[in-house]
C-alpha cells in the first residue's frame, strides 16, 4: 500500500458479536495502525497530493452482526474519518444492513462523512 | 435478527439462565393464581393488572434470554391483556380458560428450556392461533361499549403522536445482555419508527472498549401508544432518567438533540402502571397502590437458598448430633467428679447441639399451601369435565410441615381429592333430588396438633356405602364380615386389590388404588382414618409426624438389642408388682391406678431370642396414641436423646413395627418403634385376627 | 485362585468386567459396575422377623443397608463369620445391599464367545438367575444376573407390589 491515495479494502469476516467483539476491534486496531503509519510516511515523504487516504470494509464475508458489532462498525469509521481517512462499509449483506439501520447507526455514518467534508 | 445474535446472546447469558427461569416459573405461578381468583363477572382492576404485568414481565426477560419462542404466546397475552385492562374488551370466563392454557403452554416451554423437555409446537400453535382469534375479533382499535363509565386516568390514549424518544443507557449494556435489537423491535410495533445512533467515543480511540456501550439512541415514533407503553419496552435496559421522552408537535424536528440531554422523567399520564425504579421488572417497586400479588418473597427480607445446599446443611447437622451423642456416651464412663468441667461443658454442647438443630429443621417447613395451591385448578377443571358443581374450600394453608413431607403427600391427597370429585360428589340432579344444595363442597383443612400434622378432605357428598363396600370386599376375596364396625368396613377402600378397572376411571387414575395411597402415607410415618355418613359426606384425614428427620426418644433394651421409642408416645415409665399383673381375655393386662392397660412384650412382637419373659423383671413403658393404651414391656431403659431418623426403606423394605433406623453413638443401628402400628399388630396376633397385607390401622 | 487375564478379543463382541466370589466350592461372578465396594463383615444389627439369610442392616456411612447372605440364602457351604468373612457391597434398582460371601477373588474380563448358556440343572443357584456359564482357564464360572435375584420375591428385600 505505497499510495494511500488509493482505496484498501479491509476484507472483514468472521462474527461481529459481544462474544468475540475484543477479537475484532484487535483485528482493527492492526490495520488501523498499518494505515496511521503508512500515512506518516506519505505525509513525511510528500508522496501523497491530498492527505488521509481511503479505506472501504468489505463486510460480505461477515457471519454475523449485533449491536456491539454495529458499534464497533460506525466507531471505527468515525475514528478514521477523524484521522483524515475516508472510511466507509461496503459489501454489507441485506440483514445486516438493515440492522444496522434499523439500529440507527447508519446515521454515525452519515454525521462523519459530513464532517469529513466540512473539515 | 440473525440467529448467529442469539446464539451470542446464550452464550453471554447461560449463567443468567437460572434467574430468569426462577423468575418466569413464580410469574407463570402468579398469573395462575391470579386468574383463578377473579370474579370472571367483575375482574378487580388490580387483579388484571397483577397478570398483565406477569406476562410482560415473561415476554420481555424471554427476549432478553433469547428465548424466542416464548415471546409469540406471551405477546399475544400481554396484547389481550392490556385491551382488557384498559377497558377496550369486556372479560369473560372463557378468557380465564385459555389464559390458563397459554399459561400451560408456556409453562411447558420453560420447562423445555430449563430441563431438555420435550414439548408440542402443536399446543403453541393452537393458543397462539386462539390467541389472535381474540384479538382480531376486537379489532386493533376500539373501545368496547359500556367502557364510557371509566374514569380518564383508565382510558387509553388512542391519539396518534410523534414521539421523540432519547434513551441513553448505561455503559454495561452490551454486557448485561440487553439487547437493543429487540428493543427497537418492539418499537416498531408500536408504529413508524426511525431510528438515530450517536457514538461518542472517547479522545483516546486506544481506550475504546468493544464491549462497552457508547451509543446514545434517538428514536422518532409515530404512534398511538401511551408513554408507559414505551417504558414498559425499556423495563430491563434502561433506568427512569435513561429514557426521555416527549412528543413532537412541528414538523421537521430539525437537528438531533446531543446526546447528553440532561434527562428529564416524562410525564406520567396514566395512573395505572406504577413506576419503574430499577432496571429489571423484579427490582421494580411494586409497593405502588394498586400494586397486587406483589411476591412477597421479594418483600421480607429473605434470600434464596438452593435445596441440596439446605439438605446438605440438615444433614451435616444431623451427623453432629450423633458425634455430640457419641461423646456424652464415652463421657458417661468418666468420673463426673473428677472431670466436672468436662461435663458441664459436654451438657452445654448437648443444649447447643439440640438448638442448632432446632433452628436448621425449622429452614425445612413450608407452608401446605404450596401443596394446596394446585387444587383450585384441578378441581375446577375436574368438576367441568365431570359436570359436577364444585366449591373448593382451604383453612389452614400457612401449616408448616417438612419439605420431604410436602413432596411425597402431594400424590395421595391429589388422589383423594380425584376421588371425592369422581365418587363422593354426587351430579347436580343427585343432589338437588336429595334436597342439598347444586354445588358440592370439598374441604382441604391442614392443621398441628400434638406433634403431628392433620390434614382432612371432607366433601358433603354422598358418603361411602357400606352394603357396597361389603359386597366388593368379598368379591374380590378380602376378609370382611358383617360384624365389621363401619370404621373397619371403611378401611377396607385401602386393602390392596380392592380397586378395579370398573371403579377406576381416567380421572381418579390409572390402576392406582388407595391401597396405594395408604402405603405413601404409612412410608412417611402417617396414617389414614376415614368418617363417613351415608347422605352426608365423608371426611378423611390424613396424619403425619412432624418432621422426618429427627425425633426426641428413648432408647430401650431388649435382650442385646436396642430399640427407640418417641418420647411423645411415652406417658410414663414402671416396674410392675407381681399382684398388678393379670390375665384377661387371654391378654396380660397391668393394672395402672384402677385402669387395665395391655401388656405389649417386645420380645415376642419382634421374636428376639433372649430378654426377659416374666413381667415382674421387666419394666413397662406406658404409651398413649390418640387414646388408646398399652404397656410396652422392654428389658432395660437406657437413655433419652435426640435421634436421627434414617430411612429403612431406602434400601431395605418396610419393617412392621418400626418407622425408620438410628445409627447410635456406638455406630450401631436400632429401630424406631412405630408406636400405633406396634399396637395394630399385637391386637391382631392377640385376637387371631389375619392382618392385611397393607398393614391397616384403625382408631376404634 | 484365577489369574487375571485378559483374553484376546477374537472379534467376537465387547467383554465385560466381572467380580469373582466364591460360596462354598462354586465360583461366581458379578457384573463389576454394580460393585460398590468389598467390606469386612461386623455390627450388623438384626432385624426381627426375618428369613434367617437376612442378617439385619449395617450403618454404612450413615445410610441403613441391608445384608444378606447368600451362602445360607443358597444353602452353600458354611456359613462362618470371621476376619476373612467379606460383604459384598452391591448397587442395583436402586438400592444398596450387602451381600456375605465366602470370598472374594479378582475382576476378569470374559468376551461373548467365553460364555455358555447354562443347562438347566439342579443349581444352588436357580438358573432363572443365571446370565450364563463363563470359562476361564478351566474354571467355571457361574454368572449371576444380581438385578433378577434382588428384585425375585424369595429375597424378600422389595416389595413385590411395587412394580
Amino acid at each position: 500500500m505505497g499510495n494511500t491515495n488509493e482505496t484498501s479494502f479491509l476484507a472483514l469476516g468472521g462474527e461481529w458479536v459481544i462474544t468475540v467483539i475484543n477479537q475484532q476491534l484487535q483485528c482493527l486496531m492492526g490495520h488501523r495502525k498499518t494505515m496511521l503509519s503508512e500515512m506518516a510516511c506519505d505525509a513525511r515523504e510528500g508522496t501523497s497530493a491530498a492527505p488521509g487516504g481511503a479505506v472501504t470494509l468489505d463486510m460480505s464475508r461477515v457471519e454475523a452482526l449485533d449491536a456491539s458489532g454495529c458499534q464497533l462498525l460506525a466507531s471505527f469509521v468515525q475514528v478514521m474519518r477523524r484521522d483524515g481517512v475516508k472510511a466507509g462499509v461496503a459489501e454489507m449483506p441485506a440483514s445486516f444492513s438493515e440492522l444496522f439501520e434499523s439500529l440507527g447507526y447508519h446515521r454515525v455514518l452519515q454525521a462523519a462523512d459530513q464532517a469529513y467534508e466540512d473539515a | 435478527m440473525t440467529t448467529a445474535n442469539a446464539k451470542a446472546a446464550n452464550i453471554d447469558l447461560n449463567q443468567f439462565n437460572g434467574v430468569f427461569f426462577e423468575e418466569c416459573s413464580e410469574h407463570l405461578e402468579e398469573m395462575e393464581r391470579v386468574l383463578l381468583s377473579l370474579d370472571d363477572a367483575a375482574p378487580d382492576p388490580d387483579a388484571l393488572n397483577a397478570i398483565f404485568r406477569a406476562a410482560h414481565s415473561i415476554k420481555g426477560g424471554a427476549g432478553i434470554f433469547g428465548f424466542e419462542d416464548m415471546t409469540v404466546v406471551t405477546h399475544l397475552l400481554e396484547s389481550l391483556l392490556d385491551r382488557v385492562r384498559n377497558h377496550q374488551i369486556p372479560y369473560s370466563s372463557a378468557m380465564t380458560d385459555l389464559f390458563l392454557e397459554a399459561g400451560d403452554v408456556v409453562a411447558m416451554q420453560l420447562a423445555g428450556h430449563r430441563e431438555g423437555k420435550p414439548f408440542s409446537a402443536e399446543n403453541v400453535e393452537q393458543v397462539s392461533l386462539k390467541l389472535q382469534r381474540l384479538l382480531d375479533a376486537v379489532g386493533a382499535s376500539g373501545e368496547a361499549a359500556g367502557s364510557g363509565a371509566d374514569a380518564p386516568g383508565a382510558m387509553r390514549q388512542t391519539v396518534i403522536r410523534r414521539l421523540e424518544i432519547l434513551f441513553t443507557p448505561d455503559r454495561d449494556i452490551f454486557q448485561r445482555g440487553v439487547r437493543v435489537e429487540n428493543l427497537v423491535e418492539e418499537l416498531k410495533e408500536l408504529g413508524e419508527l426511525q431510528t438515530s445512533a450517536t457514538v461518542s467515543l472517547p479522545e483516546d480511540f486506544a481506550a475504546f472498549d468493544p464491549e462497552a456501550c457508547y451509543t446514545s439512541w434517538c428514536f422518532s415514533l409515530t404512534t398511538e401508544a401511551s408513554d408507559n407503553d414505551i417504558r414498559d419496552i425499556f423495563i430491563f435496559a434502561a433506568e427512569e432518567e435513561q429514557l426521555v421522552i416527549r412528543e413532537v408537535r412541528d414538523e421537521g424536528e430539525g437537528e438531533l438533540p446531543p446526546p447528553d440531554v440532561a434527562g428529564r422523567p416524562a410525564v406520567e399520564e396514566e395512573s395505572l402502571s406504577s413506576q419503574v425504579h430499577g432496571r429489571r421488572a423484579y427490582d421494580r417497586d411494586e409497593t405502588a397502590p394498586g400494586a397486587f400479588g406483589r411476591r412477597s418473597g421479594e418483600n421480607e427480607s429473605s434470600i434464596r437458598v438452593s435445596v441440596s445446599k439446605a439438605d446438605q446443611l440438615i444433614n451435616q447437622v444431623g451427623e453432629l448430633v450423633i458425634t455430640q451423642a457419641m461423646l456424652s456416651q464415652v463421657a458417661a464412663s468418666i468420673d463426673p467428679v473428677l472431670h466436672e468441667t468436662l461435663h458441664r461443658s459436654l451438657l452445654q454442647l448437648e443444649r447447643n447441639t439440640r438448638d442448632l438443630q432446632r433452628s436448621v429443621m425449622s429452614i425445612r417447613l413450608v407452608p401446605i399451601s404450596l401443596v394446596f395451591n394446585r387444587f383450585p385448578r384441578m378441581v375446577r377443571e375436574l368438576a367441568a369435565k365431570l359436570g359436577k358443581q364444585v366449591e373448593l374450600r382451604m383453612t389452614g394453608e400457612g401449616t408448616e410441615l417438612d419439605r420431604g413431607l410436602i413432596e411425597k403427600i402431594t400424590d395421595p391427597l391429589t388422589h383423594l381429592v380425584r376421588n371425592c370429585l369422581d365418587h363422593g360428589l354426587e351430579s347436580t340432579e343427585a343432589r338437588v333430588a336429595a334436597a342439598k344444595g347444586p354445588v358440592g363442597t370439598i374441604t382441604l383443612k391442614a392443621s398441628q396438633m400434638g406433634g403431628r400434622i392433620i390434614i382432612d378432605v371432607i366433601d358433603d357428598g354422598a358418603g361411602l356405602n357400606r352394603e357396597k363396600i361389603l359386597r366388593k370386599a368379598v368379591e374380590r376375596g378380602i376378609p370382611a364380615s358383617d360384624a365389621m364396625s363401619n370404621e373397619e368396613v371403611w378401611q377396607l377402600i385401602f386393602a390392596p386389590g380392592f380397586s378395579t378397572a370398573e371403579t377406576v376411571t381416567d380421572i381418579s387414575g390409572r390402576g392406582v388404588g388407595m391401597d396405594v395411597v395408604l402405603r405413601n402415607v404409612q412410608a412417611l410415618g402417617g396414617r389414614i382414618q376415614i368418617e363417613s355418613e351415608p347422605g352426608a359426606g365423608t371426611r378423611i384425614t390424613i396424619s403425619l409426624p412432624l418432621t422426618l428427620a429427627i425425633l426426641d426418644g428413648l432408647s430401650v433394651g431388649v435382650g442385646d438389642h436396642r430399640f427407640i421409642l418417641p418420647l411423645n408416645a411415652i406417658v410414663e415409665s414402671l416396674q410392675p408388682k407381681k399382684e398388678a399383673v393379670k390375665t384377661l381375655n387371654g391378654m396380660q393386662v397391668v393394672n395402672v391406678r384402677g385402669e387395665y392397660i395391655p401388656i405389649l412384650p417386645l420380645r415376642e412382637l419382634f421374636n428376639l431370642h433372649n430378654g426377659v419373659t416374666d413381667p415382674c423383671s421387666g419394666i413397662f413403658v406406658l404409651v398413649n396414641v390418640e387414646g388408646e393404651q398399652a404397656a410396652i414391656m422392654v428389658d432395660s431403659l437406657l437413655d433419652e436423646h435426640q435421634v436421627v431418623i434414617k430411612s429403612l426403606e431406602e434400601n431395605y423394605r418396610k419393617v412392621p413395627g418400626a418407622a425408620g433406623a438410628t445409627i447410635l453413638g456406638d455406630g450401631k443401628v436400632a429401630l424406631i418403634l412405630d408406636v400405633p402400628a406396634l399396637l395394630q399388630i399385637w391386637k391382631n396376633r392377640t385376637y387371631g385376627r389375619e392382618c392385611p397385607a397393607g398393614e391397616v390401622t384403625t382408631n376404634e | 485362585m484365577n489369574e487375571q487375564e485378559t483374553i484376546g478379543l477374537s472379534g467376537s463382541g465387547q467383554t465385560q468386567e466381572y467380580l469373582t466370589f466364591s460360596l462354598g466350592s462354586e465360583e461366581y461372578g458379578m457384573d463389576i459396575l454394580k460393585v460398590q465396594e468389598i467390606r469386612g463383615y461386623d455390627a450388623v444389627t438384626q432385624i426381627a422377623n426375618t428369613p434367617d439369610f437376612i442378617k439385619g442392616v449395617i450403618n454404612l456411612r450413615g445410610v441403613i443397608v441391608p445384608i444378606v447372605d447368600l451362602r445360607m440364602k443358597f444353602r452353600l457351604g458354611n456359613a462362618d463369620y470371621n476376619a476373612f468373612t467379606v460383604v459384598i457391597i452391591i448397587n442395583v434398582l436402586g438400592k444398596v445391599i450387602g451381600l456375605v460371601v465366602d470370598g472374594v477373588s479378582d475382576v476378569v474380563a470374559l468376551a461373548q464367545d467365553q460364555i455358555k448358556q447354562a443347562p438347566e440343572m439342579g443349581a444352588a443357584v436357580d438358573t432363572r438367575y443365571i446370565n450364563g456359564l463363563g470359562t476361564l482357564n478351566d474354571q467355571m464360572l457361574i454368572l449371576v444376573d444380581m438385578e433378577k435375584l434382588m428384585s425375585s420375591e424369595d429375597m424378600q428385600l422389595i416389595e413385590q407390589t411395587r412394580h
